[in-house]
């Protein structure tokens, strides 16, 4: 079994089911033999790399789903060694600055020095016009984690190595990406796909799949996507997850209000609880109680972050979008969540939370 | 028989005959209590009683071994009256008198303790207490919660036995890992453990450590390059197998057993686990030759036997941290994580985090090290009292040897402040000395009726700014800790005092500038404000009860730890199960390739689910229904593909076995510690499903692996390690032989547990004793096993 | 093909590679758009040859590394261009070693001969030519290093520092520069020059693009020709999928670039798009509120962008009390300051929005 985000990942631009203009215009892109730097930015799960790696493919054609995995050791000038992954095809690299930590400007001024000096000469088969690019195309994941500094170190690369050298930057979003960079790059916008693209493509793979459902209407079907849809937070790599343990835990799957109850995931269903009990017990005994919770969440490597923001979001709408309550949870979530930021102890941050929006509702 | 239980077995070991006969020799048979048990090819029977053994000859009683050699017990000549009584005694009954022996026990170690004292005492200069109270038998060695772990390095290293000593033709016992990994943190006696355990089973211990292991290297001949790196290895390799052939002179004949201390931080360890899991592999190849029917001609084989090296010493490895990240973690020849996953792990625990842990009494782990402090104490005439040693155990966070060291140097320093309150210290101030972490702490919770509060105050700011609490909540110093424990205990005072959710909120906020500042240097003394608001909103008259009374957290001196253990350990687990799955399925999960916290949130929740599915029920195998069938095939193949294993861990904690799928991603999954609501997950279904799971799983992939036609190379060797790790199936060969295990498990989940463990014992113990029913530490302290061997 | 051929469309090929901004680097100073008073005081030294050490500062896409490049290619002529600058930026490696070392070594060489060709054609000057580039990012420990650099070696070579922000820069290496500050572009040059190259580009372009790339780029006219060449290529793309061969041969029809694509490549949100987000937050139901912010995290709209593009509109809209103005004025700037140091959108654009309806 591969699994079904793998199994039905689209490899060509022309598979590709929804944000058509988008898919469009970067077929144009890759069609001509000029190519600019990218930054592809869009939330989790809209189909970024797939969108990224159907471009290359209409680039360079199957050669590049022939991928490997190199370990590359840098040295850094406190005589460090670091290693980090690389991700390549024939015609691409790929890698992610998180793995470098604070080096990631003097590795990625190194890698892209290397890559660019060495032209991609290949006279033989200039014939079979595939092949017709000077240039390779690096990937950075992650792109807005990268440090400011490497940013800045790249701006300078982007233009210098242009026409050995195409980056394609992949983030979640824009902020974190300084301007220069911005300005250097032809900007991408990849949205989640709606309800109905994801009702789509589940229903294609229920097909192929050969699923039963119980009724088996389609309007009941559609419901049930649109519902995964929804509670995946259109997430297409989460959907598609989603939907297909679903499709193990029985034969017929069952459409009805508890469907999605079998595939709720703990961590967020202790979040919920953990929203439930701050609003109904205002204590300090239970502030104790939620950080024990807390360490637990923490310990399994749920992010900081991510526990304030579906906290928050639980409380706001246990208290039924209450316009005060709302407005100064939020105003408060906003304050610790600076804190996460600029802190180290996540645990502080997030207890204060709880004690805070304990003092809030307790009003 | 069962040594899941919470009794005590000690193993006795089998020694070769020449060290069987010292032994027994030494042995005073008079004293011992026991009631042998032999075990055999997994029959358990009760041999004799004591009794027999004094009528049945009087010039030597023979001992079978196993492979049919016969040695004669001795007894020895008594010349001690009183132990001529209890022998009478246990002739007539069959039984002891336990004060008897008590008395007997004591009067000879308080002989041999003058003996030892008179021999101290010629010594000229002070050792380091650490060295000095190294525990060099099996009983000094101070159990602190880890006497389970000892029992599995011996039962470990007692697999040797039929290899090293050759008592019997060598079984290859494909289950057995040659490597012994003992981790945890320090000072905590691993690597004391490691070398009395393995002398106690009769080998001369060689050790390797970070220090030593590199000087004897040529590598100033070759400093770099390919050739210099080949040399590195090349001789650690020598060396290694050097010192697992070689019978040195000094070692009297004992068989060495290789301690390789420090190999997470040695500064060469990839060489060194780059060797260990060649010899491993070499041997485990080797293994597999001589298993498998020869098929190949003969010139071949004998060509290779030359070549052919096996692994036939011990090897354990001491390691703090096995899922440092520190080193390089990509390269998987140079971390831990190749390691791992050849070798027997057994984690040692601080007596601290033992006491944590749910199904051990609380507080046995930490009064058997106050007990060893004890010892020293008193040896030592600091006069200090069992609160004062536990306040010693607390500084030191369960390090046993920062606690000896600290009582070496600190000495009464550390009395003074725990009894005096800080009314006296206030007057006593220009004594020069420096507050614990720990003392500090609890003066900021204190507050003192006598003096007004500004007094007070002023008086805590003082021992703050330039007093002698300056060290302690310095940030150079132990401001972290200090913090931390009121973190974790300034709730339980709000509860007291006002219960208001006012207080929490505002020191949250200093909480922050604390974490706020403490990043940056220039500002960092600053931070220390955070403490002296401590003293401020929480200290309180009544502070001793309450810190005595239930707290609200009730782990909350680990917890912080522990929580960073966890997600340090579920990380590497996510590593490794990247690491293993096929690239495509890489890419698409996480969209690059490396660690992104999608996998724990959303990736492998649903994995876990799809693996072990909810709708599944325990079923007789012929129920089930098609499209079980597709499920489980598909379940096989994804397996397969993403060189998950399958395993059966046993939890010493729980004494269970358990079902899991390595890398145990279920770690990340399962929240054990919070009830969720839902039942779907709770561990014990789990268990039951996969028990009826598995055996199908493991038959499809027995069956995918007969046509090999994956394309994937991974599988092969996946499969291979399979076969390795998963001996209970293993063993039967053939499917027929197979399909009647498996109908056999259906029958019940207790037949099965009962099968595994006589299965584990038939592989395991040949002989132990069992002495002591029940876990008091009283008992068996007292009575002692070193006391009957020496 | 022969071996020529081949290299003369390699060449070609590497020529229609090159960005725009490159291609259109002024090649002197005459070309350099807007920065007058700057230009003027160069041409003199242009004439006597003579240089100060210099410092430009001012903000990005200004024409500081434009002009002293263009500068340094009329002192010298393209051959001894070569020997006589060195040009250092931030994407070189430049800690106090490299200082001490590189520079330092180019710094002391003896000033290489020109030839009589080059002395004829450019006034050749007898110095050397070092541009530090974005030297604001240089560690303080790398510039006290240039100090002395700068002093001994002032006789045969010259110092251009470059940097968006002088503060950034040493006392005392300020003080030894004569300092150029590089205001933005005004309107009217950087509407010209893009014009230039619209004309040279054979673009076909709406009426109002160029006014919208000016207004997007905020005087950075870097920005503005990087969009526009990003849009030409995407409408060219669109237009002509197939024979991307002959692609000089374009005729009058191919794509047109419009303000909504520029909007598009900019990622700008489109002004109906935020209105919407306007009213609703002016009408204050905090359900509807929490809805829409999430469609806009979904949509991949940046926080920043919408607090950028909300700034704007919440500013120039003249209608608003000035009390309001302020309050909405302070929340723009919490929540700006929190989102820089990396916090989570949702959360950041949520609290705003709120924060603005409750000011309401």
């Amino acid at each position: 079994m591969s699994l079904w985000v793998d199994k039905y990942r689209p490899k060509k631009l022309d598979q590709l089911s929804y944000h058509n203009g988008l898919t469009e215009n970067l077929k144009a892109l890759a069609s001509t033999g000029d190519f600019p730097h990218l930054l592809v930015y869009g939330p989790p799960g809209s189909g970024k790399k797939t969108r990224i790696y159907g471009t290359l493919y209409e680039l360079y054609g199957p050669q590049v789903e022939k991928l490997k995995i190199d370990v590359n050791t840098f040295t850094t000038t406190s005589n460090r060694k670091l290693e980090f992954n690389v991700l390549s095809s024939a015609h691409h690299l790929e890698i992610t600055p998180s793995d470098m930590g604070n080096n990631d400007r003097v590795v990625i001024q190194d890698l892209l020095k290397d890559v660019a000096s060495v032209e991609q000469v290949d006279f033989s088969n200039s014939a079979k016009s595939k092949s017709k690019h000077r240039f390779k195309v690096v990937i950075i994941n992650e792109a807005d984690s990268l440090s400011k500094d490497a940013q800045a170190a790249l701006r300078r690369t982007m233009e210098k190595y242009s026409a050995n050298i195409r980056l394609i930057l992949v983030s979640n979003t824009t902020s974190g990406i300084i301007a220069p960079i911005k300005s250097r790059t032809l900007l991408v916008r990849v949205p989640a796909p709606s309800e109905t693209d994801i009702a789509d493509i589940l229903s294609g793979i229920a097909k192929k799949e050969g699923l039963k459902f119980k009724p088996d209407t389609d309007n009941a079907k559609q419901e049930l996507f649109r519902n995964i849809a929804l509670h995946s937070e259109k997430n297409l790599r989460r959907t598609l997850l989603c939907f297909e343990t679903l499709s193990m835990q029985s034969e017929t799957i069952n459409i009805d209000k508890n469907t999605l109850s079998l595939v709720s995931i703990d961590w967020e269903v202790i979040i919920a609880n953990l929203a439930k009990s701050i609003v109904a017990n205002k204590s300090v005994a239970n502030i104790a109680k939620s950080r024990v919770v807390l360490y637990e969440l923490l310990s399994h490597c749920i992010p900081a972050r991510t526990i304030l923001k579906r906290l928050l979001f639980d409380l706001i709408s246990l208290n039924n979008y209450n316009d005060n309550i709302t407005q100064e949870l939020t105003e408060y979530a906003a304050l610790f969540d600076e804190r996460l930021s600029l802190g180290q102890k996540s645990i502080f941050h997030l207890e204060g939370f709880v004690a805070r929006a304990m003092l809030i509702l307790d009003k | 028989m069962d040594y899941n239980t919470e009794s005590l077995a000690v193993y006795n070991t089998t020694p070769p005959n020449d060290i069987l006969n010292a032994n027994l020799n030494t042995l005073n048979f008079d004293s011992s209590c026991i009631s042998t048990d032999i075990l055999d090819q997994g029959n358990i029977y009760e041999k004799r009683q004591p009794k027999e053994y004094w009528e049945n000859d009087q010039e030597g009683k023979p001992v079978k071994h196993f492979d049919g050699s016969a040695t004669y017990l001795r007894r020895r000549k008594q010349n001690n009256d009183t132990l001529e009584g209890i022998r009478d005694e246990i002739s007539s009954t069959g039984l002891i008198d336990m004060n008897d022996l008590f008395k007997k026990v004591r009067l000879k170690s308080a002989i041999r303790s003058e003996k030892t004292r008179k021999r101290e005492t010629k010594k000229v200069g002070e050792k380091l207490w650490t060295e000095k109270y190294c525990p060099n038998r099996f009983m000094d060695l101070c159990s602190a919660g880890n006497d389970k772990q000892y029992r599995l390095v011996l039962h470990w290293l007692r697999k040797w036995d039929p290899l090293v000593f050759k008592k019997r033709p060598v079984e290859e016992d494909v289950d057995f890992k040659k490597i012994l990994l003992i981790c945890g943190p320090p000072g905590i006696g691993k690597t004391v453990a490691a070398h009395i355990l393995a002398k106690q089973s009769g080998y001369s211990v060689q050790e390797i450590n970070a220090a030593n292991s590199m000087d004897k290297l040529p590598q100033s001949d070759t400093p770099s390059g390919a050739q210099g790196f080949a040399n590195v290895s090349a001789a650690l390799r020598l060396k290694i197998t050097n010192a697992l052939t070689t019978n040195s002179l000094t070692s009297n004949n004992k068989p060495t057993c290789l301690v390789i201390d420090e190999i997470d931080s040695s500064a060469n360890a990839g060489d060194i686990m780059k060797v260990l899991y060649d010899l491993v592999q070499l041997d485990r190849k080797k293994a597999r030759r001589t298993t498998k029917p020869k098929t190949f001609g003969s010139k071949a084989s004998s060509k290779e036997q030359k070549k052919e090296f096996s692994l036939n010493r011990p090897i354990i490895c001491i390691a703090n941290d096995i899922y440092s990240t520190s080193g390089s973690r990509f390269n998987k020849s140079a971390s831990l994580e190749k390691l791992r996953q050849i070798s027997e792990i057994i984690s040692f625990r601080k007596p601290h985090l033992a006491k944590s842990s749910v199904n051990s009494k609380p507080g046995n782990s930490v009064r058997s090290l106050k007990e060893h402090l004890m010892v020293i104490n008193d040896a030592e005439k600091l006069g200090m009292d069992y609160q004062e040693i536990g306040e010693v155990i607390d500084v030191c966070e369960g390090d046993i040897r920062a606690c000896i060291n600290y009582m070496q140097f600190n000495g009464r320093k550390i009395n003074t402040d725990l009894i005096d309150p800080p009314k006296s210290t206030n007057k006593s101030q220009n004594k020069d000395k420096h507050m614990t972490w720990i003392s500090m702490v609890e003066t900021l919770f204190k507050r003192d009726p006598r003096l007004s509060k500004d007094e007070s105050f002023n008086y805590i700011m003082q021992l703050i700014s330039n007093g002698t609490g300056q060290n302690a909540v310095n940030l150079s110093g132990n401001l972290d800790k200090v913090i931390n424990a009121c973190f974790g205990r300034y709730l339980d005072f709000v509860h007291f005092q006002d219960d208001s959710l006012y207080k929490p909120n505002m020191f949250n906020d200093w909480l922050y500038i604390y974490d706020l500042f403490s990043k940056n240097v220039e500002i960092g003394e600053y931070a220390s404000m955070t403490v002296l608001k401590v003293w401020t909103a929480f200290s309180d008259v009544h502070a001793n009860s309450i810190m005595r009374e239930q707290n609200l957290i009730p782990n909350h001196r680990s917890i912080d730890f522990e929580t960073y253990e966890a997600s340090q350990k579920n990380k590497s687990i996510i590593r490794s199960f990247l690491d293993n799955a096929p690239l495509s399925t890489r890419t698409c999960l996480c969209g690059g390739i490396s660690y992104n916290s999608q996998i724990p949130m959303y990736i492998l929740p649903y994995m876990g689910m799809s693996l072990t599915p909810v709708g599944w029920d325990s079923k007789t195998p012929g129920s089930i229904k098609a499209h079980e069938k597709i499920m489980i095939r598909k379940i096989a193949k994804f397996i397969q593909q993403s060189g998950i294993r399958l395993e059966k861990s046993f939890d010493p904690m729980s004494g269970r076995y358990n079902l899991v799928y390595l890398p145990d991603f279920d770690s990340i999954n399962s929240f054990d510690n919070i009830q969720v609501f839902s039942t779907r997950n709770n561990p014990t279904s789990v268990q039951r499903k996969r028990q009826s799971l598995f055996p199908l799983i493991e038959l499809e992939l027995e069956k995918g692996q007969v046509p090999k036609a994956d394309p994937i190379s991974l599988t092969k060797t996946s499969l291979q390690q399979q076969a390795d790790e998963v001996p209970q199936f293993k063993k039967r060969k053939t499917k027929t032989e197979l399909v009647n295990f498996f109908k056999g498990k259906y029958d019940g989940v207790s037949q099965l547990t009962k099968s595994d463990t006589s299965e584990k014992s038939a592989t395991g113990a040949k002989i132990w004793i069992k002495y002591n029913e029940g876990f008091s530490n009283a008992v068996r302290r007292n009575i002692g096993w070193a006391d009957f061997w020496s | 093909m022969n071996r020529n051929q081949r290299l003369a469309k390699y060449e070609q090929e590497r020529i229609e590679h090159t960005p725009w901004v490159e291609k259109y680097r002024p090649k002197n100073l005459d070309e350099v758009a807007s920065q007058e008073h700057t230009v003027k005081i160069l041409k003199k030294t242009l004439e006597s040859a003579n240089l100060p050490h210099m410092l430009f500062y001012g903000p990005p896409g200004t024409g500081k590394t434009s002009t002293i490049l263009a500068l340094a290619k009329q002192l010298y002529g393209p051959r001894l261009f070569k020997s006589r600058v060195l040009e250092l930026n931030a994407s070189d490696e430049r800690g106090i070693s490299i200082v001490r070392q590189k520079v330092k070594n180019f710094a002391r060489l003896a000033v290489s001969n020109a030839s009589k060709e080059d002395l004829e054609n450019y006034p050749c000057p007898p110095y050397k030519l070092i541009i530090l580039d974005e030297a604001d990012s240089m560690t303080n420990d790398a510039q006290s290093a240039l100090r002395r650099t700068i002093e001994n070696y002032s006789g045969v070579t010259r110092f251009c520092l470059i940097c968006n922000y002088i503060t950034r820069i040493i006392d005392p290496l300020s003080s030894r520069c004569s300092k150029f500050r590089f205001g933005l572009l005004n309107n009217e040059n950087a509407l010209s020059r893009i014009k230039y190259i619209v004309e040279k580009e054979n673009l076909n372009v709406d009426e109002d693009v160029p006014e919208t790339l000016l207004s997007i780029s905020n005087g950075d006219l870097r920005k503005a020709i990087t969009f526009l060449q990003s849009a030409s290529r995407l409408s060219f793309a669109l237009a002509n999928p197939d024979d991307s061969e002959d692609r000089m041969h374009v005729d009058e029809e191919h794509g047109k670039i419009t303000k909504s694509a520029i909007q598009e490549i900019a990622g700008i949100i489109p002004d109906d798009i935020l209105k919407r987000l306007v009213t609703i937050i002016e009408k204050g139901n905090t359900r509807e509120i929490f809805n829409t912010v999430q469609e806009f995290i979904l949509g991949g709209w940046s926080a920043q962008q919408v607090l950028d593009q909300l700034h704007d509109s919440y500013v120039m809209n003249h209608s608003l009390r000035p009390e309001l103005k302020n309050k909405i004025a302070l929340v723009l700037f919490s929540s700006d300051c929190k989102l820089n140091s990396g916090t989570d959108e949702h959360i950041q654009l949520l609290n705003f929005c709120l924060q603005v309806a409750k000011a309401f």
